[in-house]
Order: C-alpha cells, then structure tokens, then sequence
C-alpha cells in the first residue's frame, strides 16, 4: 500500500511539474511576442578584427509575418528583409529588386550577422515544437531562474537538438538560451542583459548571441524601441511595399 | 709545341677528323634544338597562365590564400610601391581587388570572381585590346564592366545588357550592385573565361566598401629574370608579419607539376641521346686509336715520352669537340631564333587539346644563351671522358707489337 502511494505521487508530482514548465514557456512566450510589435533596435556585429554597426526598425506580426528595414549605414540604407511565413524576401534599394531567398542561401548569415536565415525563418515554437522540462533553478543577473531543458518533439521541424533555457521566475524574461544540434554538442549560446521596461513589460534590452564555433564573433542586439500590440497596416508585409517601408 | 703537333694531327687525316666533327656536331644540335623547344614550350604555358593573369610574383595579405575574403585586403604605399619598383627585373606592379559574387540577369544566375583592375597597367600584361572580342576597354572612372566570353555565352549578354552582383563587403557591408557591359573578353583560359568580370578598381573599391584597399598586388617580371630571387627581394622591402609573397609556383602548382613531369621526360630523352652521342665518339676515338696503333709505336721508339703523347691526343680531343660544338652553335642558333620570333603552329587534335587546357598551341623556342652553353659543356665533358680509351692504350702500348703487323 505504502508503495503504491509513492508510485501515484511520484507520477503526480512529475506530472505537476512538466504542466508547469509548459506553463512557464507559455507565459515567457506570449510576453515576448504579443500579437504583434514594432522595433527600433541596433545590430553590432562583432569580429576578431573588426565591428560594424546597423540601425533597423523591424516590425512583426504573430510568428508569421515580419519585415525589417535598415536605416543605417547609409550605404545599406533602405534595404529590407521580409518574412512570410516559410518564404523570405530581400529587397535591395541599389538594384531596385526583389529577391527571393533561394533554399541555397538560407544557411548563409543574414545580413553579415551571426544569425543564419534559417534561423529567422524558421523559427521554431518553443511552446509546439519542443517538450519541457524544468531541471534545477540558476540565479543569473541576480534574478532567481529556472534551467528549462527543452527537447523538440519527434516530428517537429526544428534544427536543434535541444535548448536550454533560462527564465527568471518574477517576469519570465528569457536570459539565456543554449543551443544544441543533434549531436547535443552546444553550438550557440544567447545572452540577455540590460533589463528594461517595454509597454509595462521587462524585457531584457541586450541581447548577446555568440555562436560558440568561432572564438571572437558575436552579434550583440540593442533594443532602443519595442512596443507591442501595436496596429500595422497589412500592406508592411506584402513584396510590393517593401520599396516604400519607412 | 705540342699544341702545334696536335693541330697539325687533326688536320693531317681531314676525312677522320670530319666524322668526328660530324659526330659531335649532331649531338649539340640535337640537344640545343631539343631543349630549346621543349623550355620553349614550358616558357609559353607559363606565360600562357601565369604571365596573362595572376603574375609571375603576388602580395597579399596574410591569410588571404587560404580564406580569399575582402576582409583579408590591405592598403599599399605609394612608397613600398616605389620601392618593389626599384627592384632590379620588375616590369610591373598591378593593383587588384577581386571578390566573389552571385551574378545574375534575368532568370539566371552564376557565381563569378570580380576583379577591379587599372586597366593602363593591365595592358603593360597582357595585350587586352588583342583579347577584346567586342565593346570596349575599361576606362578608370566608368561604372561598366567587361566580362570573360564564357560569361557572356552563359548569359547570352551583349555590349549594353547588365548583370547584378551580390557579395560581401568589406567589414561585412553589402555589396550590391548593377553594372552594364561594356565589352567582351577572351582570357585564353577556360576557367577564367567561365568565372571572370573585371571593372574598373575604384568600382571595384566601392562595390565592396573597401577604399583605396586590394587583395592582390601583382608583380610582373623581365623576361629570364628569376622570379624566386625577385620574391626574395620583395620579402625585404614589405613587412612579411603581415603579408605573403607567393611565386607562381606556390600559386598554381598544378602548373608546376604539369611541366616538371614532361621535363624528366624530356631530360631522360636527352640523357639518351647523349648516350648513344657518346658511343658515337667513342667509336670513332676507337677507330681513330687502332689506326694510329702503328704511328703511335714509331713515335715512342724513336723516343717520344708517353706523356706528350697522351697531352697531344687530348689536345687534338679538345680542338675536334670545340670545331663541333662551335658548328653546332652556328647553325641551330638561327634555326632556335627564328622559331622563338615564329612560333611552331599546332593544329588538329594537338592544337585543341591544349587550348582546351587553357595555352595557346604553339611552341615559341627559347633562345637563352644557357642552352648552348650547358650542352656545349655536356659534349666537352663527354669527349674527354672517351680520351681516356686512347690514353690507356698509349700507357699500355709495346712499340715493336704496335709496329708488327
């Protein structure tokens, strides 16, 4: 009897506790997204020997549908990158053209970042695509965190092996992220820093991703404006309006 | 005195000394002829790949080699410039950029090297306006490119179409752009013909956001000058921490390969041509030698000392193998000269073959002084070696056997 016991709540327990790693990406999810947002952000892109620079504004609906626009350097001025969906689209204002991403260029970087365009397409839903499940509990930036370990369910398209994720318990901001491909070795790593405050959200402002093959480079993202639930016009996502984002 | 004797003796037998000559002077004239069209060809198919287009010496930045990456450039100074100029048996200096990029135009698109080049000091190269097929050559301010003829074919483009490239910039900037033909080139070379686009360096420089930056300075070099020594030279006037001096043969090895392969072929042939020369000689020497067993006899009884008699024959050895190869050298030097200013034509099969390969099919002969020199020195050395048969006839020679016949 006493045994049986244990059986049922052991099986409660877990049971209890993956219900609430769902809940914790859940909530960390939709804080992150909204419905949809706008973005003035800085790309610095960082190398061994040299960084550059950019400004662009960014602006996204659901997981579904985003475009971004650089404003600077003025040489890559006006170019913008657009996602629909499983497509993505270039525009470049010095040849006046759109070009469609062909599937040979969507493991190259996007727009010289650390990024590949893999990454921005297919962005995965740590809600659909992943199993969760709490492992232990960090402190990072002095806020108490859960260690998530996410495991992509078996027919999801996902190109990591696994993620580990760390939530801090208060604002389900996520600090950390760590990368892993099939192999589980650890591929990428991103970091959040800078804790700011967003539409009465905190978020964290900063965010590092350095992708662990190549000693040196990292791409650090700076967000200086980020509201979400705001009304875009359909026509931001459309091919034909790219030429006149601004 | 004995000089004397010894030139009286060549001339004494005049049909014996003839076929010696004549001996001898197949030899070098074959050798000379051999070495001069096989060098002769090597020295094209250098100049074919390496002297139209990469160069016999380049500078690049460290690294460069290995990941050929905008980000790998460097910026040169009119003083370094000034002096790797100075160096003695540089003809040329070229500044180059060259970046890949995705070409397209219409509903294709290719990868492609891009090289900005200054189009002047090109042409001090390679004869552009010879390889021109269509348009015209670049000028340094122009926005327009030229493109290889196996580019054009790809994308069926004419003088007045346009092409796109996307690349990588310099410190990761885009480059991105749109450039109308302007003219039509044939590299005589397939690869570059299928991969090449050149525009002007400054066009070059702002397509990729890298001013005043190259990947590649070329070093041109005067003809039989040695490019290794001339790489040496430049080591010592640029700071080697952070650049490369590469030779053609560090650069296309494969080149290398090809033609030290056909050499040793080449080298084994004349190696047994010189054998079958030396036994040539030798038989005469022999012949000559029992001919003369009996004179030989007289002279030592009548109290000749072996020794003058040894110095004389060798002397005579030495004046029929230098009337040989002085023969050899007149008459192969016009024949070598006038196939190095009027190439051998290859056709049919032959002819394909190696333009397919990227050479032209002919074969200049190279008329460098070495070639007589060398083989001239080669049949000397031979000649005194079949001295050594009559020598040790005379040491072992009995005056009254060699006079009892």
């Amino acid at each position: 009897m006493n045994k049986y016991f244990l059986i049922v709540f052991a099986f409660t327990f877990s049971s209890i506790y993956s219900q609430s790693a769902l809940e914790i990406i859940k909530i960390t999810d939709s804080r992150l997204r909204g419905d949809s947002s706008y973005a003035e952000m800085t790309i610095t892109i960082v190398r061994p020997k040299w960084e550059k620079k950019m400004a662009l504004k960014s602006w996204s609906k659901g997981t579904d549908y985003s475009v971004s626009l650089v404003t600077s350097p003025a040489k890559e001025k006006g170019s913008v990158f657009l996602k629909r969906k499983k497509e993505a689209w270039n525009y470049l204002p010095t040849i006046e053209r759109t070009i469609k991403l062909p599937p040979s260029m969507m493991t190259q970087n996007w727009m010289g970042t650390d990024f590949t365009n893999d990454d921005l397409i297919k962005q995965s839903s740590m809600v659909v695509d992943y199993t969760h499940k709490i492992v232990g509990t960090e402190i990072i930036e002095n806020l108490n965190c859960w260690k998530l370990e996410l495991i992509p369910t078996e027919n999801a398209s996902v190109v990591w092996g696994k993620l580990n994720v760390w939530i801090d318990k208060k604002d389900y901001m996520q600090l950390k992220i760590e990368f892993y491909d099939e192999d589980l070795e650890i591929v990428n790593r991103m970091v959040g820093s800078k804790i700011n405050e967003y539409n009465g959200k905190k978020l964290p402002s900063r965010l590092e991703y350095y992708p662990l093959d190549d000693e040196g480079n990292k791409t650090v993202i700076e967000y200086k404006v980020w509201n979400f639930d705001v009304s875009i016009p359909e026509n931001y996502f459309s091919t034909q309006y790219v030429s006149r984002l601004k | 005195m004995l000089i004397k004797i010894a030139w009286r003796n060549v001339w004494r037998n005049k049909r014996r000394s003839f076929i010696t000559i004549a001996a001898i002077f197949i030899a070098v004239f074959l050798a000379i002829l051999m070495r001069s069209l096989q060098l002769g060809m090597y020295e094209n198919m250098i100049k074919n790949v390496v002297g139209s287009f990469s160069g016999y010496v380049q500078i690049h930045s460290k690294g460069y080699w290995e990941d050929k990456n905008i980000n790998n450039s460097f910026e040169v100074s009119e003083s370094v410039l000034n002096s790797i100029n100075k160096i003695e048996g540089v003809s040329n200096i070229i500044k180059r950029v060259q970046t890949g990029v995705l070409s397209s135009n219409n509903k294709l698109s290719k990868f492609l090297y891009v090289t900005g080049i200054e189009q002047e000091a090109e042409e001090k190269l390679t004869d552009w306006n010879k390889r021109l097929i269509d348009g015209t050559l670049l000028d340094d301010n122009g926005q327009s490119i030229i493109v290889a003829k196996g580019v054009a074919k790809y994308y069926d483009a004419k003088v007045g179409d346009s092409l796109i490239f996307i690349g990588q910039g310099y410190h990761g900037m885009q480059a991105v752009g749109i450039y109308p033909i302007q003219g039509v080139i044939d590299m005589k070379n397939p690869n570059l013909n299928n991969m090449s686009v050149f525009m002007s360096l400054k066009s070059a420089q702002d397509f990729v956001s890298a001013k005043n930056r190259i990947t590649n300075l070329v070093i041109d070099k005067e003809q039989y000058f040695n490019e290794v020594k001339i790489a040496e030279k430049v080591k010592s006037k640029i700071d080697i921490q952070s650049r490369d001096v590469m030779t053609w043969k560090e650069m296309t090895p494969q080149l290398d390969q090809l033609i030290e392969a056909d050499n040793a072929g080449g080298i084994l042939i004349i190696i047994i041509l010189y054998m079958i020369v030396g036994f040539g000689i030798f038989g005469t020497v022999l012949m000559m030698t029992q001919e003369r067993l009996y004179e030989f006899g007289v002279l030592i009884s009548i109290g000749m000392k072996k020794s003058k008699l040894m110095i004389i024959l060798i002397y005579e050895t030495i004046f029929l193998t230098f009337v040989g190869v002085l023969v050899g050298f007149v008459i192969s030097w016009p024949i070598v000269n006038y196939f190095h200013y009027n190439p051998l034509k290859l056709f049919g099969a032959a002819a394909d073959q190696l333009e397919s390969a990227g050479f032209e099919p002919i074969i200049p002969f190279m008329n460098t002084y070495d070639i007589p020199l060398v083989h001239g020195f080669i049949i000397i050395l031979i000649s005194l070696i079949t001295c050594i048969y009559p020598i040790i006839i005379i040491s072992k020679l009995k005056p009254i056997k060699a006079m009892n016949r």
